[in-house]
This record gives C-alpha cells, sequence and structure tokens, in this order.
C-alpha cells in the first residue's frame, strides 16, 4: 500500500504527459498556427499598448498613458465606442433573430430544390462580398439616385437628401445595408442545424400534448439548436464589435462629425492614418477585452436553453 | 464598246479615289513654285485657278477661294497635302463651300503618313525573346484624299448647281501644307465593269503571297500598334514560350478614316482573290466597314466600303459579293500596296441624323426643365402643350423620324433586326406615350432623359469600327482559301506548352548586365484619373521604356510591381520591406513618409537642377519640407472651368471671368432650371482662400490660420455656393453636362479626356475656360487654385542610391515623360491622356495649341498649399465644417472658429507625439 501511494505521486506528475501526449503531439500543428497567428499577435498588441510606436523608431515605453488618454481625452473613441455598442446592439440581436427566423421559415419549405434556392439568395449578400457598394447607388445624394428620386416623384423630398454624408441619416442607411449582409454563416449553420433535429422528440412532444407551433419551438427545436445558436452568437458578436468596412465604404472615412465611426475605425484611423501604433494596439485591447465580456454574457443567456 | 468603258474606268479611278501617284505636284510643275493650286475639273482635267505663293496653313488660319463649277454634277473635293510636324495627333480642318444656292459644311481630317522601322521585314527581340512594338517614323511625304463636302452626306458626293462658290479651308489643329485642291465629279465603276475592262488579260499567276497584318509599312496614327493574341496556334505567327506580335488593329483601329497600308511583292502577274483572316468583336447586330485601296486607288465601288460581319473567332474570309462570288483584282508582277481604311460610310447618314436629333432632344429637354424643373412636381400640370407648342410638333416628328432612323440602320443587321437599334425603339414608346398624354410628360421626363443618354452612347458604339487582323492573302483565281485551322490536340498541346512556358517567363523584370538591381513599385491607384484601366498597361510602358533606354545604357536590372493604391507602399516601407523607387505616390503618404524619415533627399541626385528646370514649380510644393525635397512630381491635377458653349449662346450668356460673373451666370441659368457643377471637395476651399492671399497654416506650417477675416470670407463664400445659391452637393457631371442641364462646371481639366470620348454628340460644343477670379483691391484678378500632385520617391534604406537616383532621373526627364505619355494614350485612347507635371512632356501630348495654351495660361496660377504632419485632420475638419453649415445650416464663422480650434489641438498633440 504505502509503496503504492509513494510511486503514485511521481506518476500522478508525469500522467499529464502520460496521458495527453499523443493527443497533444497529434494538436502541435494546430497550437502552432494557433499560437503564431492569436496569441502572439494579441501579446504584440497587449506590449505595444503600452509604448509610443511610430512605425519607423523603436517603441518607448510610456506606461498605461494610452489607455488614460483613450477614456479621459479622446472624445471621438468615446463617440466611436458608443456607435460600437449601438450598432452591436442593433444589428447583432436583429441580425441574429432574422437569420434564425428566416431560416425556420425555409425549413418549412417541403421543396428540396426552393429550400436550396432560397438559402443561396438569403445568404448571397454576405457571400458576394463588396456587393453592398450598390447601395451607394441607392442611396446616393444625387437628385438621380434612386431613393431621392423615388421620394421626389412621391412628393415626400422637394431637394436631394445626403443618406451618407448627412449625420441625420447615415446611421439609418448603415443599420439598414448591416441587416441586409446579416445572413451570414451562422445563418448557414442554423439551417444546417434544424435538417438534424431528431424527429422522435417531436412526435414524443404531440404525444405530451404541445398545442402549438410555438411551444414546439421554443420546448423542443431551441434546445436541440444550442450548439448552432452558441456559433451564430460568437458570429454575431464578433461581427457587430468588428464593424467598420461597410461604414467607410459607404459613408466615408472618417464620416461626417464621426457619426458612423466605430471602434474598429478608430484603431485603423490612429494605426494607418496617424502612425500612432501604440494607441491604436490600445484600443485594440480595449476590443477584444469588450468582445470578451459580451461572449461572456450570450454564453450564460444561451446556456439556459441547454438542458445538460 | 471597249473604248468607252475603259476611258470611263480611268476617269472613275482618278475621281473616286485616294490618288498617291499621278495627282501630286509634279517636280518642275507646281511643286517647284511651291504653289496651291486650286482646281475644279471632271476626270483630273485642268483647272481654273493656280496661285502663285505657297500655302502653309498652321492652327486658326484659313485659306479662301472663289471657284466656278461649269456644270450641274455630284462633286467630292479631292486635297493634295502634306502634314508639317508637330504632334502625334492627325491635323485638322473645318471646309466649307458656299454659293448662292446652297453652303455646305464639314470637319476633316488629313491624315498623317507613319511607318513602323522594321529590322529584317519583322520585330526586333528583347533580352527574353519576346517581339518588341517597332518605333515609328512620320514621313512628311505629299499625299492626296478626297473628302465629302457636307457632313449630312459624310464621305458622299454632293449635287452643284453649275455657278460660282466660294471655299473656306480653316485649320482646327495642327498644320499642313497644301497642294492642288480640286473640286472633281464622275460616277464610281463597278465591279463587272472593272472585270470586262481586264478582259482578256492572261492569267500567270498560280502562288498566294500571304501579308502578316501586324508588319504595316504605313499607317495613319502611330497609335495602331501590332499586338499579339497567344490564345491559339492558328494565329500567325504563335510561339508559345516568348511574345510573338502576330495582330493588329482591335481599338486603335476603329474611328472612321484610320488606315493601314502593306507592301507587297507579286511574282506573276493575273487576278487574284483577297482573303482576309480577321475578328470583328465589337458591332454584333451590324457589321464595320473598310474602305480597301490597291495601289492607292479604289478599284471599284464594291470595295468603297466592303462590310465585314460580326464574328468572335478569327476566320478567313474571302472577300466577295452577297451571292458568294469573290472579287478578283488583276495585280501585274512587282511590287504594290494593299490600304485598308475604317469606313462608317454605310452608317454615316444615320450617325449625323442620330447626332442631330440627340441635339434637338436636348434642346427641347432644357425647355421642359426651364418649366418644370428637373424634378417635375408629379402633382401639378404643367400643360406642356400649351406651354411648348414647337414640343409637340418635335415629338411629331420624331415618330417618322425615328422609325426611318432604326429601319435604315436595322439594313445593315445580319438578322434584319438589330439589339444596337433597342435604344431608339424605346425612345420611339416614350415619344408615342408623350403623344398621347401630353400631361404625363413631366412625370415621365426621367424616362425621356435616360433614353437621350442611351441613344448618345448609341452614337459611340456605331462609330467605333473595330477590326482586328491576322493576315491577308493574296489567292491567285482558282485556288482554294488556305484556312488555317489546328485540331483540338495542336491546341491542346500549345496551351500546355505556353502555361509551363509562363512560368519561367518574367514579365516585370528588365535584366541589365546582373551586377546591380532596383526595385521599383508602380503605385497605380493615384495616378489613374479617367479609372479607364487597371494599371498593368502603364507598368509595361515603362518596363518596355526601361528596357529600351535605361537598362541599356546603365546595365541596370529593373524589377517592377505593381501596387494597389492606399497603405499597402506606406506599411511595406515602415516594415522595411519597400522598394528603392517607388512611382506615382501621393502627396499625403509622401509627407507621412518623408516627415518620419524615411525618404532621400533628392536634391542629392546628381540630374537635379536640370530635372527641377523641367517641372512647375508648383508641382513641387506640397513635396518640400524644411527645403528637403522627398519627391519629384509626376503628375498634376488642376481645375478648369468647362462651358457648354452652345447653351450659353442660345441664352445670351457670356463667359464668366469673375465670381461676380459667376453669380450672375448662376441667376441667369437658375431662372431655367439649370445648374452649375462644382463638386463638394476641398480643392474648391482653397481656391477661394488662395485668392484672397490666404492659406490654411500659418507661415511656419505649426497651426491654422483659418480664423482671419479673409479665411472665414473664403469658407462662407465656399459654404455659400450650397446654402444660397442652391448647387447640387452630388451629380454626374458627365451625364448632365451632355445634356446640357448642367451647362457650366469647374472640374480637374482631366475631365478633358472623359468628355472626348464618352461624349462624341457635343464634340464642338464645348470648351475648357480658366476658372472664375476673385477681383483684389488693386483691381488685377486672382485666379489662384491650388493642385493635386503625385511624385516618385526613393527609400533612405535603398542598398544602392546612386542606382535609385539614376532611375528616377532618367524616369523624370522630359524625354522619357513624352513618351510615356504618348505610349499611354496610343494603348489606351484618348481617355488615358497623361496628365504630367513636366512641362516638355505636356506640350508634346496631343493637345490643340488653342486647348493648349488655356491650360498653360491657367497653370501660370496654380500653386499649392503644403503638406503637414496633420493633413489628415485638416481635411476631415474642414469636411466636417462645411457639412455643419450645409446641412445645418449653422453659422459658418463659428463654426469655421471650431474646427481651427481643434485642428491647432491636433497640431500640439501630434508635435507631442512626434517628438
Amino acid at each position: 500500500m504505502k509503496t503504492k501511494i509513494k510511486g503514485s505521486k511521481p506518476r500522478k506528475k508525469r500522467s499529464f504527459l502520460y496521458k495527453y501526449g499523443s493527443t497533444m503531439f497529434f494538436l502541435l500543428p494546430w497550437l502552432a498556427l494557433f499560437c503564431f497567428f492569436v496569441v502572439i499577435p494579441i501579446l504584440v498588441a497587449v506590449f505595444f499598448s503600452f509604448t509610443d510606436f511610430d512605425m519607423v523608431r523603436s517603441p518607448q515605453f510610456v506606461g498605461i498613458r494610452n489607455y488614460v488618454s483613450l477614456f479621459l481625452d479622446d472624445e471621438t473613441f468615446i463617440k466611436s465606442l458608443s456607435n460600437t455598442f449601438f450598432y452591436a446592439l442593433v444589428t447583432g440581436p436583429a441580425g441574429y433573430l432574422i437569420s434564425f427566423a428566416v431560416a425556420w421559415l425555409i425549413n418549412e419549405i417541403g421543396s428540396k430544390f426552393w429550400r436550396s434556392v432560397l438559402t443561396l439568395v438569403f445568404y448571397s449578400p454576405a457571400l458576394a462580398g463588396n456587393v453592398y457598394m450598390m447601395w451607394n447607388y441607392i442611396f446616393s445624394g444625387d437628385s438621380y439616385g434612386l431613393l431621392n428620386s423615388w421620394l421626389t416623384e412621391l412628393g415626400i423630398l422637394s431637394k436631394p437628401i445626403q443618406w451618407l454624408t448627412d449625420p441625420a441619416y447615415n446611421s439609418m442607411a448603415v443599420v439598414i445595408v448591416i441587416l441586409w449582409m446579416s445572413m451570414g454563416v451562422g445563418f448557414l449553420s442554423f439551417v444546417a442545424g434544424f435538417k438534424q433535429l431528431n424527429k422522435d422528440l417531436f412526435e414524443a412532444g404531440a404525444i405530451d400534448g404541445v398545442r402549438n407551433r410555438w411551444q414546439e419551438l421554443w420546448y423542443i427545436t431551441l434546445p436541440q439548436m444550442v450548439p448552432q445558436l452558441k456559433i451564430g452568437a460568437v458570429l454575431s458578436i464578433s461581427g457587430a464589435f468588428a464593424v467598420g468596412g461597410v461604414n467607410a465604404a459607404l459613408t466615408g472615412n472618417p464620416s461626417t462629425d464621426y457619426s458612423t465611426h466605430t471602434v474598429l475605425l478608430h484603431m485603423t484611423d490612429y494605426g494607418y492614418s496617424r502612425y500612432e501604433m501604440g494607441y491604436a494596439s490600445a484600443i485594440a485591447v480595449v476590443l477584444f477585452v469588450l468582445m470578451l465580456v459580451f461572449w461572456k454574457l450570450i454564453h450564460g443567456v444561451l446556456n439556459r436553453f441547454s438542458t445538460d | 464598246m471597249f473604248r468607252r468603258t475603259s476611258k470611263k474606268v480611268i476617269s472613275v479611278i482618278l475621281v473616286a479615289a485616294m490618288l498617291l501617284g499621278p495627282y501630286f505636284p509634279a517636280e518642275g510643275e507646281n511643286a517647284s513654285q511651291g504653289g496651291v493650286s486650286l482646281l475644279v475639273g471632271r476626270t483630273g482635267e485642268e483647272l481654273t485657278f493656280r496661285p502663285e505663293e505657297a500655302k502653309t496653313l498652321t492652327e486658326g488660319d484659313s485659306l479662301t477661294q472663289e471657284l466656278h463649277v461649269p456644270e450641274d454634277g455630284a462633286y467630292y473635293l479631292s486635297i493634295c497635302y502634306r502634314a508639317v510636324s508637330g504632334r502625334q495627333i492627325n491635323p485638322e480642318a473645318v471646309l466649307s463651300l458656299t454659293g448662292e444656292e446652297a453652303a455646305f459644311e464639314q470637319s476633316i481630317v488629313f491624315s498623317r503618313r507613319w511607318l513602323d522601322i522594321h529590322t529584317d521585314g519583322r520585330f526586333a527581340k528583347d533580352s527574353s525573346g519576346n517581339e518588341v512594338v517597332p518605333k515609328v517614323e512620320e514621313a512628311l511625304v505629299w499625299q492626296q484624299a478626297t473628302y465629302g463636302l457636307s457632313a449630312e452626306n459624310g464621305s458622299g458626293a454632293v449635287s452643284l448647281k453649275a455657278g460660282d462658290y466660294t471655299l473656306t479651308i480653316t485649320m482646327n489643329s495642327e498644320a499642313v501644307e497644301l497642294g492642288d485642291v480640286r473640286l472633281i465629279s464622275g460616277d464610281p465603276v463597278s465591279y463587272s465593269e472593272y472585270l470586262s475592262a481586264r478582259e482578256g488579260l492572261i492569267q500567270e499567276a498560280s502562288e498566294a503571297e500571304v501579308i502578316e497584318a501586324e508588319v504595316m509599312d504605313a499607317k495613319s496614327d502611330s497609335s495602331i500598334i501590332a499586338t499579339y493574341d497567344r490564345s491559339s496556334p492558328d494565329i500567325s505567327p504563335n510561339v508559345p514560350d516568348a511574345i510573338s506580335l502576330n495582330i493588329v488593329g482591335g481599338s486603335s483601329y476603329s474611328e472612321n478614316g484610320k488606315w493601314i497600308e502593306w507592301q507587297f511583292e507579286v511574282e506573276k502577274a493575273g487576278f487574284y482573290s483577297i482573303d482576309v483572316r480577321y475578328m470583328q468583336d465589337g458591332l454584333r447586330e451590324l457589321g464595320v466597314g473598310r474602305r480597301i485601296y490597291i495601289d492607292g486607288v479604289i478599284p471599284f465601288l464594291e470595295f468603297d466600303n466592303y462590310i465585314f460581319n460580326y464574328g468572335q473567332s478569327y476566320e478567313t474570309l474571302r472577300l466577295q459579293n452577297e451571292e458568294g462570288e469573290p472579287y478578283y483584282v488583276y495585280l501585274t508582277e512587282g511590287s504594290h500596296t494593299l490600304r485598308m481604311e475604317v469606313s462608317q460610310k454605310h452608317l454615316e447618314q444615320e450617325i449625323y441624323e442620330l447626332k442631330q436629333y440627340i441635339q434637338e432632344c436636348n434642346s427641347m429637354y432644357r425647355q421642359i426643365i426651364s418649366i418644370t424643373g428637373a424634378t417635375p412636381d408629379t402633382y401639378r400640370d404643367y400643360y406642356l402643350d400649351r406651354e411648348l407648342p414647337e414640343l409637340m410638333v418635335f415629338l411629331e416628328d420624331s415618330v417618322g423620324r425615328l422609325e426611318t432612323l432604326a429601319e435604315d440602320i436595322e439594313a445593315w443587321s445580319d438578322t434584319g433586326e438589330g439589339s444596337e437599334t433597342t435604344v431608339i425603339h424605346d425612345m420611339l414608346r416614350t415619344v408615342n406615350r408623350f403623344l398621347d398624354k401630353p400631361f404625363k410628360i413631366p412625370s415621365m421626363l426621367s424616362e425621356f432623359k435616360n433614353n437621350i443618354d442611351s441613344l448618345a452612347n448609341l452614337i459611340v458604339t456605331l462609330e467605333n469600327q473595330t477590326l482586328t487582323l491576322d493576315y491577308i492573302t493574296l489567292t491567285p483565281r482558282g485556288e482554294p482559301i488556305q484556312e488555317k485551322g489546328s485540331g483540338f490536340w495542336s491546341h491542346l498541346w500549345f496551351r500546355i506548352k505556353s502555361f509551363f512556358a509562363s512560368f519561367s517567363q518574367d514579365y516585370n523584370t528588365v535584366s541589365g548586365d546582373g551586377s546591380r538591381t532596383i526595385q521599383v513599385w508602380v503605385n497605380m491607384g493615384d495616378m489613374l484619373v479617367s479609372g479607364s484601366a487597371s494599371g498593368r498597361d502603364q507598368m509595361q510602358i515603362i518596363r518596355q521604356l526601361s528596357e529600351d533606354s535605361f537598362t541599356t545604357d546603365s546595365g541596370i536590372s529593373v524589377e517592377f510591381s505593381l501596387v494597389s493604391a492606399g497603405d499597402t507602399l506606406s506599411q511595406a516601407i515602415l516594415a522595411g520591406k519597400g522598394p528603392d523607387v517607388a512611382l506615382f505616390v501621393n502627396e499625403q503618404t509622401v509627407a507621412n513618409l518623408g516627415l518620419r524619415g524615411v525618404l532621400a533627399d533628392l536634391r542629392q541626385m546628381d540630374g537635379y537642377g536640370e530635372v527641377r528646370e523641367q517641372i512647375y514649380d508648383s508641382a513641387f510644393v506640397p513635396f518640400i519640407f524644411d527645403g528637403e525635397v522627398y519627391a519629384i512630381p509626376e503628375t498634376q491635377n488642376f481645375n478648369m472651368m468647362f462651358i457648354r458653349e452652345d447653351v450659353f449662346e442660345e441664352e445670351g450668356l457670356e463667359i464668366p471671368e469673375t465670381w461676380e460673373d459667376f453669380y450672375a451666370v448662376q441667376a441667369k441659368l437658375a431662372e431655367n432650371k439649370m445648374e452649375i457643377g462644382i463638386p463638394e471637395s476641398q480643392e474648391i476651399f482653397e481656391m477661394l482662400l488662395l485668392q484672397r492671399g490666404c492659406s490654411i497654416y500659418n507661415d511656419a506650417l505649426n497651426a491654422s490660420a483659418l480664423k482671419s477675416q479673409e479665411a472665414v470670407d473664403a469658407f462662407t463664400q465656399w459654404t455659400d455656393l450650397y446654402v444660397k445659391y442652391s448647387l447640387p452637393l452630388t451629380f454626374s457631371f458627365l451625364n448632365r453636362f451632355r445634356t446640357g442641364e448642367m451647362p457650366m462646371g469647374i472640374m480637374s481639366y482631366t475631365m478633358y479626356n472623359q468628355l472626348v470620348v464618352a461624349a462624341p454628340e457635343i464634340r464642338d460644343q464645348w470648351a475648357m475656360y480658366p476658372i472664375p477670379a476673385t477681383v483684389s483691391e488693386d483691381g488685377t484678378l486672382d485666379r489662384s487654385q491650388s493642385s493635386n500632385n503625385t511624385g516618385c520617391i526613393v527609400m533612405n534604406a535603398s542598398e544602392d542610391l546612386k542606382a535609385a537616383y539614376a532611375f528616377v532621373e532618367w524616369w523624370t526627364d522630359g524625354a522619357t515623360q513624352t513618351e510615356f505619355g504618348r505610349q499611354v494614350e496610343a494603348t489606351l485612347g484618348k481617355s488615358a491622356r497623361y496628365n504630367t507635371a513636366n512641362k516638355v512632356a505636356f506640350e508634346a501630348l496631343n493637345w490643340t495649341n488653342s486647348e493648349l495654351e488655356v491650360l498653360s495660361e491657367a497653370r501660370e496660377d496654380v500653386t499649392d498649399i503644403p503638406q503637414t504632419i496633420i493633413t489628415y485632420y485638416v481635411s476631415r475638419c474642414i469636411s466636417n465644417a462645411f457639412r455643419k453649415v450645409v446641412y445645418s445650416y449653422e453659422n459658418p464663422r463659428d463654426t469655421i472658429y471650431r474646427y481651427s480650434n481643434d485642428m491647432d489641438l491636433e497640431f500640439e498633440r501630434k508635435e507631442k507625439v512626434m517628438r
């Protein structure tokens, strides 16, 4: 007995490698890539966020000065933060719900052919990349622009509106475009998720007294879809916080009075236009932390659905 | 019988054709006296007038002559001329003939004669074995051309009654020496007449003669260049592992009057058919026309405008009539020439009619919007039929005109119905609806306008008589067409070989003697102004130029890369992965890099003094920091005022000189609901600042200077344009300028390129003028404006600074820049005219003298505002301030003060960070 206990101690120390050694070995390629492309860049960004770095001269250590001026001096950052929250809270959940609803409706279609066609149709805005540039034409400030000329014909406008540069309208325009594009990979995973639902459970539910489709959706479909919902949530959060490309392309970078400026754009503004990499890194770190916190929150909410 | 016909043949040859030999002023006759003869005659007979003096016409000159037409008949004008060495464009003139009963006007082109310099009958090869486009040389020889007399009839003959006429030839661009000018008449000979005149001639020939179309002997434009198609082994000649130039044509060979001439030897006399291997992928439903000359003469009527039908791939066609019987030409033993000239004769009446119609439509459109405004109120009845009775007359006429037009064009189509004419039918539908319900006209106005646009684009399509030629075979009568068609397997094998060869081919490097190499990045996004090309063509031209002279002379190898604009360059440079030299870098990037000490001071370059002399001083302004020069300017953009002269004449307006005049014109135009186009751009603000003697920054460039009274005035004037005068903020200048609803605008002078190419229907109806001036206190006019430049830079970190400097010195030199500008325009067309900052190159580009004068004058007032460490911030402050005032009507003074303070704060902050 004694020897066994004695011997078990060093064996226990060895046991991590003994137990997971081969697993780790097979994970090695992925781990290497993960470290190289994710972990190291994050660490580098954290390091630079404590320095002054203009990409030419070597970085100067400045402590937390970047963070201090970020939160206390930089009005534009606060504005971009509030814009980012606005987009995240409006387009994130709305896009998420729309994707889910559309996926559910598509799943209800009997014909396999039309199901695939509609899936493609709804997915295509996200698939087609820069096709959102066509909204430039719809929202053009020209009096012959699509929206302006419609509204003029209807007698609503008498003078063209600069939809994309007037701060009174451009946020709304951006939200519309982002929602139009929100059927992304999350949507595809929902479509796939609906297909692998366990049919027995629906039958059992019917026997046990499910009264309508809503109950079926809430008590049977959703709990089975938690993995897909999580993926969708991760994608929609990271998407919502990384909003920027569409804004910049449609409303200009920077937009009039930073009306559609987001944290991401603020970061590129400092990094690429002003060559202040230290400051830009601090913004990146803040953005990273924000996304992490939000993911934790969503994770908690979604776990409530999950029965196990 | 035979005698009569043969006489007729000769007469027609003399009359209908362009004659190279017999019509030149013969030695000892006119030529020795250098006299101009204005001749009227039939079948080349003598003359009514012969002056003593030689006549050289330069731009603006005109020649006026009285002449007597002895009898009624259809006449052409034949002119013997010699081009005077000048720019590469062909001299142009306006011809007018006025008599008691008739007056005609026609613009004509005197084509130059360019010779390709060949080596051993083909092309020289570069170091990698690729064939190189040969150099051209202008042959200043006497040429003869025939012209129609009226724009309406195009190149066709015009019926004249006997009587006295006055002929005037006014040069519009370039210069020519005039020889005999003859009014000639006669009926063209038909093919059957041609053939019967040659009955009994003996057929000795048995061997076919092949002419490779890319090996041209002479051509009308230096822009017609041999190029290559590597897609198939059937295109002759082709090798899988190198570029062989094997075709000619395409877009450079599509404009009416352009021609290519080939010389060939015939070993034995006889009748030959002409087999042409070609591709015509331009006009889908309609054919393109070519006028075919043998030995300088159109042999018979059928060759006056031979139609090549649509075909997406290369095929060999034996020139033949509609029944499929080939046309034979009789060739004697010895040397002959074949010339194919672009001809749109089959469509020229329709094009003329279309242009007239569009002009009338636009004028009607302007009359309508002068009542309804550009965006009419749909709920209001404007009673247009009562207000504009001539509108209804015009619309009723339109139905017939459009129907005839569509029928005439469709008559030339293969299928009898043309997708090209769809737009005419669209217009017809709109017109019918207008006639049906005149009260609906205002609500369908945009449809009308769109149809006018489409009709204008139809002109561009119809005038584009594109044809690509591979080779031409002269086959003796009786021999079959020698069709070159390799099978699927040899096709596949060729493609496989060329695929593997592509790994060893380097299209981006010019190799010298191997000891020294520099890397050059070509930054295209900032260079492209017209957006008509990807930049790859420009880079290939630079590479070729470097191969021809720089590398050959210095032995330095050059590796070229094309980079997209924006951050790529600065990021790579800052990361230490940059090139030695970068071309076409914008002002702000130069400032960002220069101020961080990455760029070499180009004053150390050997030839700096000479280069500096050649380039406009103003273009250097944004590239100089504390006296150090970080870039040599390549391009410079500035604004000009574009004006529709026809509309101004119609409205009785004068070209504005000052801003006061400008406002007066604005008021008049606004009365008729017309607009002025000034883009929402910081340049306009800078223009107004500079005209008041202000700038954005103080002299030390460390604080904003926008709080002065003058600066506030400039800002107020700028915003007032949109607040008080309601100028549109967003618009397509090209489209609105065409219709005339925006007959005036201040635009970058490169808008010229777009207008020339995309709006042929308003050609000669618009011009560029200097921008409006501010009157200073002493009464002088100040037309200062800022400019927008790109330049080339050298990296400090370059391992071979000497080589980099040598490259920049070569590249920015006037000769290289001229050659680059010319080749870009030759390859990509007029829309790609180079907006060079080099004086020598600028003057050598194809501007007419009057255009050059206006532009040079405007450029004298061009300066620029220096770059600072916070340029990125200033531009957003100014645009935000502008929008605050224009969108929310805030007080201009308060607004500019507030943003001026912001700028000062950013200056402070940035200086702290930079230190």
